[in-house]
């Protein structure tokens, strides 16, 4: 490849989700100072995972190539989601987490059950 | 050197500098087998210390800190420096490239890392083992190692995590491997069951070893720099740590047993002369096996204080996993049925397998149940369990495949009927050591404890007798397969007249293992009785 | 570009090409479930102490924060970028565009050092003189262990893809790689990606929470 022949033009494809990383981002910036409750943190992970998406399939090339690679992808995504589901499901459900933030008593002889 | 043998991947270069630059699979699996077989004993020696103490009720033998210090260095040394490489990185660096007709593994060089990775985290950990010592246990629980032991935690936290790197390495290898090299024609369920049972170990290695190391990276920092990440008095959940350590280290029992199943599953067809009953549910039990055993790891936290409902869970996922192995057990027993037996040491093994794996699955069961959990957790009820797997099954199965894979690793044959007498005395001697163990473990003794009620002793002596039985069996095959090496017969490419492709080139193979890259025609196990080689 | 012939357990460079791919995608999904666990940790601790992580999260610096996201996107683009010239035989542009990427990530590796510096005056790194407002200080101290210790592995293994980055665009500026072969390029950058997925992620769970708050 010479220096005559060089396209310093980069491909469309890159320069478009680049663009759109950078709106992203400062959309999740921005809306992060607007008071919506709960929805701030669901705002901020749902622009996370849309920039995570563009840079996992665009950059990365997972819409490209075989079908394993983007199995493998899954694959880990898939058991963090196994451990995340599985580890909440037992503080979703127990009664007492965090303990209170007062002195905790001695511990008690019962520690069979 | 006897002149007339041929030349073969031991002999292309005698220098010891070519053994430790080498990319050969063949190479690398000796180099691996030299390594683990040092830290077997070195685990066996703490082992044998331990039975000693225990044939007497009082603690006489050596103090509580020195116990704690012995059951640590047996567990650590045992389960990452032993039984998680075991056969993956002998047998498995040796076999799958001559199982599936390539001339080595996709990624050579990084399989030479691996073994240097391991023989440093290794040195790591024999070091803090050793110098300064540990006494947390192998489950290293907070808030105990995080804050309070005296031990030398971070120097075997780092040698857990270099060589958790290692097995990682390892285990990408595997995977990579076996998508992509394999010989024409060899298509998935033309593959030996080894190598599937390879993969699926692959699969654990891969997804499960770097969550242990971040979790144990975790308690560290919390360790060296006074950080809250599991302490209860700042806000955190020592039960994190265990769900996160936990969620390696039960898949990571199945990387100890998917392995020796995989060897079974070769032995029992080649033995019977008949192909194996199943193959697809063989196969496919070990990726569910794999697969299912992501989600049982809590049934080590019954009592812990996580939720009843996450124990519920825990406990019918521990049911399901079961399933998968089940399965397997009868797949072999139905391969046995009608077939004609031959009792060569390699069988003879294996047949100790199907039995002691029963006792110790079925002994799981008992666990799974949350109500028999909280009875037996912590007593020797487990730790019979976790042995008549670990050893009874694993290490028989690595003993199994070590022998019917010594002519092709060698070249060489061992003295039969030593092996056979050696299969038994080992056989004999694991039962009388560890079936006690679960007697115990009902009457309520402890484990982890070197002082118990003076009733106990019977049981503890007769397991302390069987300890002394299994260590003779275990060095029988240390002197005899050691002498086949200079001493044994010379061994034709197949001498157990098998199907596979690595019976197919020379005992031992040339470096580049198959003159000619195979062309598979056939599934394996087409022993009718006479085998039906799988490449024509 | 330098005649390759493939390595011999293979039969045609296409094949390492592949293989090479393959073996990157499996490391990064261990990669995956490394962070994983810091990121459950968070998940954790974030949902039984929320007030305490939103205020602890407003004492991150926002700006530096986010221009350094920014950065690490452009030089995800760029790399990206590279690893399309070199499919053109293009390797001194490849090597330019890598070298662009190093650039990038040593400036956020010197914010990043500028933004512990302001950190630890201010008394927020644990262990080191942490101090905080007394009602949330357990929390705090939480945050800012994840904090410290995730921008810390990520920093390392930046300052790793940086070193990877350098010797990738010397060998490709020299011609080793083209349209033929050049997987040291694309396992870089995909290796580079990742570093740049895990910042994404990071970014909005240490610099977002609570700045709509009081």
């Amino acid at each position: 490849m010479t220096a005559n022949s060089r396209s310093w033009k980069p491909p469309a494809r890159l320069g478009i989700a680049w663009i759109g990383l950078v709106l992203l981002l400062g959309s999740t910036v921005s809306l992060s100072f607007v008071p919506l409750g709960w929805e701030n943190t669901a705002i901020a992970l749902f622009i996370a995972f849309a920039k995570v998406a563009i840079v996992a399939v665009i950059f990365m090339e997972l819409d490209k190539g075989k079908a394993l690679v983007r199995i493998f992808a899954l694959a880990g995504l898939v058991w963090l989601a196994i451990m995340f589901w599985f580890v909440l499901n037992d503080y979703a459900t127990r009664s007492e987490f965090p303990p209170p933030a007062a002195a905790r008593p001695a511990l008690s002889d019962s520690s069979d059950h | 050197m006897n002149a007339h043998a041929p030349v073969n991947y031991l002999t292309t270069d005698y220098r010891l500098s070519s053994w430790f630059t080498t990319t050969d699979h063949k190479r690398i699996a000796i180099l691996y087998f030299a390594t683990i077989t040092l830290f077997f004993f070195i685990g066996g020696m703490a082992a044998t210390i331990i039975r000693l103490e225990l044939a007497t009720p009082a603690g006489d033998l050596v103090t509580s800190d020195v116990y704690n210090r012995l059951f640590t260095i047996h567990g650590i040394v045992m389960v990452w420096l032993f039984l998680v490489p075991s056969i993956p990185t002998t047998l498995g660096n040796f076999l799958v490239p001559l199982m599936i007709g390539a001339r080595d593994l996709a990624f050579p060089k990084l399989n030479l890392l691996s073994w240097y990775l391991f023989v440093a985290g290794g040195a790591c950990v024999l070091y803090a083992l050793f110098v300064g010592g540990l006494d947390t246990g192998w489950t290293f629980y907070t808030p105990f190692s995080s804050t309070y032991s005296k031990g030398n935690v971070f120097v075997a936290v780092l040698g857990i995590f270099i060589a958790g790197l290692s097995s990682i390495l390892t285990g990408l290898n595997f995977i990579v491997t076996i998508h992509r090299l394999r010989a024409p024609g060899l298509t998935w369920f033309r593959l030996p069951l080894f190598i599937w049972a390879i993969y699926a170990t692959a699969i654990i290695l891969v997804l499960a070893t770097p969550v242990l190391a971040m979790t144990l990276l975790l308690m560290t920092l919390e360790r060296e720099f006074g950080v809250p990440i599991f302490d209860p008095a700042r806000g955190g959940d020592p039960l994190l740590f265990q769900h996160l350590f936990w969620f390696y280290s039960h898949p990571a029992v199945y990387i100890m047993i998917l392995p020796g199943m995989g060897v079974v599953s070769e032995l029992i067809p080649c033995f019977s002369r008949k192909p194996i009953f199943g193959y697809k549910f063989v196969a496919w039990s070990a990726i569910s096996i794999a697969i299912v055993g992501f989600l049982v790891w809590g049934h080590h936290m019954f009592v812990s204080g996580q939720s009843v409902f996450a124990g519920v869970v825990f406990s019918l996922m521990s049911y399901l996993v079961a399933v998968p192995s089940a399965i397997k057990v009868f797949n072999w027993t139905a391969t046995l049925h009608g077939g004609w037996i031959k009792l060569d040491s390699p069988m003879l093994y294996a047949l100790g397998f199907i039995g002691l794996f029963t006792i110790g699955g079925l002994s799981g069961l008992f666990l799974a149940c949350l109500a028999y959990d909280v009875y037996v957790t912590d007593t020797y009820f487990v730790v019979a369990h976790f042995h008549y797997i670990m050893v009874g099954a694993t290490v028989t199965a690595y003993f199994g495949g070590l022998h019917f894979w010594w002519p092709k690793i060698t070249g060489r044959l061992y003295p039969e009927y030593w092996a056979r007498a050696a299969a038994i005395v080992i056989f004999f001697g694991f039962n009388l050591t560890f079936f006690p163990q679960f007697i115990l473990g009902v009457l309520g003794m402890p484990r982890r404890y070197h002082v118990y009620p003076a009733e106990f002793q019977v049981w503890n002596v007769l397991s302390s007798g069987g300890a002394f039985v299994l260590a003779i069996g275990y060095l029988m095959p240390l002197i005899y397969l050691s002498w086949s090496i200079f001493w044994g017969k010379r061994a034709s490419a197949n001498p157990w007249a098998a199907t596979g492709l690595e019976w197919q080139t020379l005992s031992p193979p040339p470096k580049y293992n198959f003159a000619v890259t195979p062309t598979v025609v056939r599934e394996p196990y087409c022993y009718t009785p006479e085998a039906l080689p799988q490449n024509g | 570009m330098v005649e390759m012939h493939p390595e011999m357990q293979f039969s045609d460079l296409g094949q390492q090409q592949e293989i090479a791919r393959l073996g990157i995608w499996v490391f990064l999904a261990t990669e995956i479930l490394f962070f994983g666990g810091p990121l459950l940790l968070y998940t954790v601790y974030r949902g039984a102490y929320a007030q305490g992580f939103a205020a602890a999260a407003r004492h991150t610096d926002i700006l530096i924060g986010t221009a350094n996201t920014f950065i690490l996107l452009t030089s995800s683009f760029l790399v990206a970028w590279a690893t399309e010239a070199i499919k053109k035989d293009d390797g001194r542009l490849t090597a330019l565009l890598f070298g662009a990427a190093v650039f990038l990530g040593l400036v956020f590796l010197g914010l990043k050092g500028m933004e512990y510096s302001n950190e630890y005056h201010e008394q927020l790194i644990p262990g080191f003189g942490f101090a905080f407002a007394e009602a949330e200080r357990n929390a705090a101290l939480l945050f800012f262990t994840f904090y410290f210790i995730t921008t810390i592995l990520h920093a390392i293994h930046l300052m790793i893809g940086i070193v990877l980055l350098i010797v990738i665009a010397r060998h490709a500026a020299k011609g080793r790689y083209g349209a033929g072969y050049n997987a040291p390029v694309f396992v870089s950058a995909l290796y580079w990606h990742f570093i740049d997925l895990v910042w994404i992620v990071l970014f909005a769970l240490i610099y977002l929470p609570g700045r709509s708050g009081p």
